[in-house]
């Protein structure tokens, strides 16, 4: 298979287009490959989001035991605020 | 055939400021673009500006190969993305400068140079995705191995194709040489 480039001389400012040929074989790896890197991206999100969601209750929760904050950081105060 | 705008070969701005080496954009999609004829060793410090779409329906990488080495294996990139609260970072053995999910457009700056012992080295900056979805990409690569100087670098998308017209490049040079 042929792949497509542009070619930048910069010396004499030319631009070509220029080709390259990689074999079937190779070109299903680079597919693969990137195929396996998306997938392992979008993972990798879900794990980060999740692990933050965790965290973040964890977290709530001890500070509530506390007594530093009663209910969390979405529109409810905690006892100092209250206070206040 | 159109190539796309060019304004190359040093247009000289003003002293103390950055150099223009050349500019491309797009025509039609492609999967590498070519900066021939550099002296990294005149110019110490190179500066690309990108702006990519992928138009494929994959998701693809974006190397940052220099001298003609385009074996992965011989570059390390460490990453992190920023995406609302959360972060993701890797290392990885491959010198991905950039990233593009399929149909998704970026824009880039990366500083490139090479260091006092010969190894190549770039950092770089960026977003990615549009509106409430926007990310913050930081990247940063190296070579196994040391060079001589840098005589030309390309971007080469993992997928084929997935530089899309309209993908603008601009580089930069820090130094008259």
């Amino acid at each position: 298979m042929k792949i497509k480039g542009l070619r930048v001389d910069v010396r004499t400012g030319k631009v070509e287009e220029v080709f390259e040929e990689i074999s079937d074989e190779e070109y299903q790896k680079r597919l693969e490959e990137a195929k396996k890197a998306e997938e392992e991206m979008k993972i990798r999100e879900l794990i980060e989001a999740k692990k933050r969601e965790i965290l973040e209750r964890l977290a709530k929760e001890e500070l509530t035991k506390e007594g530093k904050i009663e209910g969390g950081l979405n529109g409810e105060k905690s006892r100092r605020q209250k206070k206040i | 055939m159109r190539f796309g705008d060019i304004n190359s070969v040093g247009d000289v701005l003003a002293d103390n400021i950055l150099i223009k080496v050349s500019e491309v954009e797009v025509s039609s999609d492609c999967t590498y673009v070519d900066f021939t004829g550099l002296d990294g060793n005149s110019a110490w410090f190179y500066v690309l500006f990108a702006t990519i779409k992928n138009p494929t329906a994959s998701g693809s990488g974006y190397n940052l190969f220099v001298n003609g080495d385009t074996t992965e294996t011989n570059y390390y990139n460490q990453w992190i993305n920023i995406d609302g609260t959360s972060r993701n970072s890797d290392r990885e053995n491959r010198p991905w400068a950039v990233y593009n999910e399929a149909g998704v457009k970026n824009f880039y700056e990366v500083i490139i140079s090479k260091d006092p012992d010969g190894y190549f080295r770039y950092v770089g900056k960026g977003n990615r995705r549009e509106g409430s979805n926007v990310i913050l990409v930081l990247t940063a690569g190296c070579k196994t191995a040391t060079i001589s100087n840098i005589t030309s670098l390309r971007i080469q998308s993992s997928v084929s194709g997935a530089i899309g017209t309209g993908s603008k490049f601009i580089l930069f040079k820090a130094r008259r040489g």
